[in-house]
């Protein structure tokens, strides 16, 4: 009798078909089969081939639904990593437990770290726009120009032609630090012409408390603001105007930061992540091995492959709904071993998923939670001796 | 129905599916009696032969539709005259390599009879090549006329050992049972699209009670 090891080609896919626990299976899964159906009382249309097709559809259809939950579990530890394994098929990661990281969490928060200035993917460009005097708007997209001249809107910095976010506008009031200990020295206003602020050129220093400095540095910054002009200024649209207006044709210029779109798909680096596992498509998931199913796993495909099997003999016998015999017609069983069949694949999954969404991760640590709270509250009832006690674990 | 749908496997399918519920289900059963055309003293003018000789007695597996006997009276009293449908699966006979004739015997029970007509059967699903059942009538032959042993079942009013069957082995196309040759095949099983059974044929026996108070499912081997 042809046996699972000398058929050629018996399953359709034949994942399977070289792992010999695999092959024993299959062997001992047609008895099993075809006895549950009542094959030693009457025939079971069914042949072998059919019946290892369902057992392979099982396994199959079993590690699917281990690495949907397991991806569930482990997705944030994949992400980014390579679709394919060492051997270069989509497949290795599955039946692994992963060391945890944060990098999922540091990549989504990468963006605030970005606005804040203290880090993300994307590079900022530094431009300046020649001020004039008497001229109080600018045009950002027209006039900002990096520092060989070139504009930065239509540079290739800038690809996607998109709108120019402003980051950083160095315009402001001079800092109070150069008055602080002579506000009428000319060196002060020298300084402040020729931009040399936050220090003082003075030589002479006097003892006094760190609040001295303070108060009279918060008292130098109203003086200021009070009674000198104010340095800010406006952007709407691709406008930008300042305040105060420049009085006097000089060199100076008005410097921005920008930053461009930020096109998730090319960073500022060589970031292969990108093109990593993204979602559970890609995961490197591949079938079980036979072999490493345990015997949980093992019944869950038998009984699978059975209901398999009832559907599919079903469905043979559903072609002929009744077969006309002298006297009346011979109605076969089909419709109800389909409907058995449908109904006991949808039982075996339903519990199957039940199970294993009891196993995620997530819940793995709810249940510790539970497990340790449900700890303390039985400790609250065990007797301590003279009211206090240590107990070593 | 369509030939596209209906091909020979589907007809191998119904035949199989036929003969299981004939055989290993229902098992009713006929004796037929073929004439020997040979041993038979034929004349030559006449073409008949005033004493038949018959082969040896074929078991064939049918079903059996009874009729309610008619009683008629005569100068004698009264008679009771049997007539029978019998529905013997071509496939079956073809098989066996048996071709009913008018004025062949067979025996239903304690009763034998003549074949009065023999009618092709009726087709599957329309294809002209493929047979059903045939549906044999036979009217009950004359003591005169035909005369043979009865085999079992006949009737639980008699004593002989085979008048109650309490044996039925089913066949499920193995060449052997228990009860000796079956000549039985599943198309099925010998084009190699199934396999035999996992197990062998099943019985109706005495073996399947041990309390010996009557038969019941038997199939160790």
């Amino acid at each position: 009798m042809a046996t699972f090891a000398n058929t050629t080609n018996p399953t359709p896919f034949g994942f399977f078909d070289n792992e010999s626990q695999f092959q024993t299976e299959a062997d001992n899964i047609v008895t099993f089969i075809k006895r549950k159906l009542g094959d030693d009382v009457l025939s079971v249309e069914l042949t072998k081939k059919q019946i290892w097709a369902t057992l392979e559809e099982s396994a199959l259809e079993f590690g699917a639904i281990l690495n949907q939950y397991q991806a569930k579990s482990q997705m944030v530890q994949f992400l980014g990593m390579p679709i394919t394994g060492s051997d270069g098929a989509m497949s290795g990661s599955e039946g692994k437990y992963p060391r945890e990281n944060l990098d999922f969490l540091t990549r989504v928060a990468e963006p605030y770290a970005f606005e804040a200035g203290t880090g993300g993917s994307y590079n900022m460009m530094s431009g300046s726009i020649q001020l004039t005097g008497s001229q109080q708007d600018y045009d950002i997209y027209a006039d900002l120009k990096d520092g060989n001249g070139n504009l930065i809107f239509p540079s290739d910095s800038n690809p996607l032609r998109t709108k120019l976010q402003i980051n950083e506008v160095f315009h402001f009031s001079p800092q109070a630090a150069y008055r602080f200990f002579d506000t009428t020295s000319a060196i002060n206003y020298l300084n402040n012409e020729f931009s040399f602020e936050s220090f003082t050129p003075e030589t002479i220093f006097y003892v006094l408390p760190v609040f001295e400095d303070i108060l009279r540095a918060g008292q130098l910054d109203i003086s200021n603001r009070v009674r000198r002009s104010n340095y800010s200024y406006k952007i709407i649209g691709t406008k930008i105007r300042m305040y105060p207006m420049p009085t006097a044709d000089t060199a100076q210029k008005l410097f921005l930061r920008v930053k461009f779109f930020s096109d998730p798909l090319n960073p500022a680096y060589q970031d292969d992540t990108i093109l990593g596992v993204s979602n559970l498509s890609d995961i490197p998931f591949g079938n079980l091995e036979y072999t490493n199913i345990n015997s949980i796993g093992r019944q869950w495909i038998r009984q699978y492959s059975l209901a398999l099997s009832k559907e599919l003999l079903g469905l043979i016998r559903s072609k002929f709904s009744s077969i006309p015999i002298p006297g009346s017609d011979l109605t076969l069983n089909g419709s109800a071993l389909e409907t058995a069949g449908k109904e006991s694949k949808t039982n075996l999954q339903t519990q199957l998923r039940e199970m294993l969404e009891t196993m995620t991760y997530d819940k793995l640590q709810e249940t510790a939670a539970t497990r340790a709270e449900m700890v303390n509250k039985q400790l609250r009832y065990i007797p301590m001796t003279n009211g206090w006690a240590i107990f070593m674990g | 129905m369509a030939r596209f749908f209906i091909t020979p496997r589907e007809i191998n399918f119904i035949n199989d599916i036929a003969k299981e519920v004939v055989k290993d289900v229902v098992g009713q059963k006929i004796y037929y009696f073929p004439i020997s055309e040979t041993k038979s003293n034929i004349h030559p003018v006449y073409e008949e032969a005033t004493d038949k000789i018959f082969e040896n007695p074929i078991q064939i597996g049918c079903l059996v539709k009874y009729l309610p006997q008619d009683v008629r009276a005569n100068l004698f009293g009264s008679e009771d005259y049997y007539t029978i449908e019998v529905y013997l699966q071509v496939r079956d006979l073809l098989d066996k390599g048996i071709t009913i004739l008018e004025g062949d015997f067979f025996s239903y029970g304690s009763v034998f009879f003549e074949v009065i007509t023999a009618p092709d059967s009726n087709t599957i699903y329309g294809q002209v090549e493929h047979k059903g059942f045939m549906t044999i009538t036979g009217k009950q032959a004359r003591l005169g006329n035909f005369s043979e042993i009865t085999f079992g079942p006949t009737d639980e009013q008699y004593s002989d050992p085979d008048a109650v069957q309490n044996k039925f082995v089913q066949q499920r196309g193995f060449r052997r049972n228990n009860e000796g040759i079956t000549g039985d095949i599943r198309e099925l099983q010998q084009k190699g699209v199934l396999t035999k059974p996992i197990s062998g044929p099943a019985e109706i026996s005495p073996k399947g009670d041990p309390q010996n108070v009557g038969s019941s499912f038997y199939d160790e081997s």
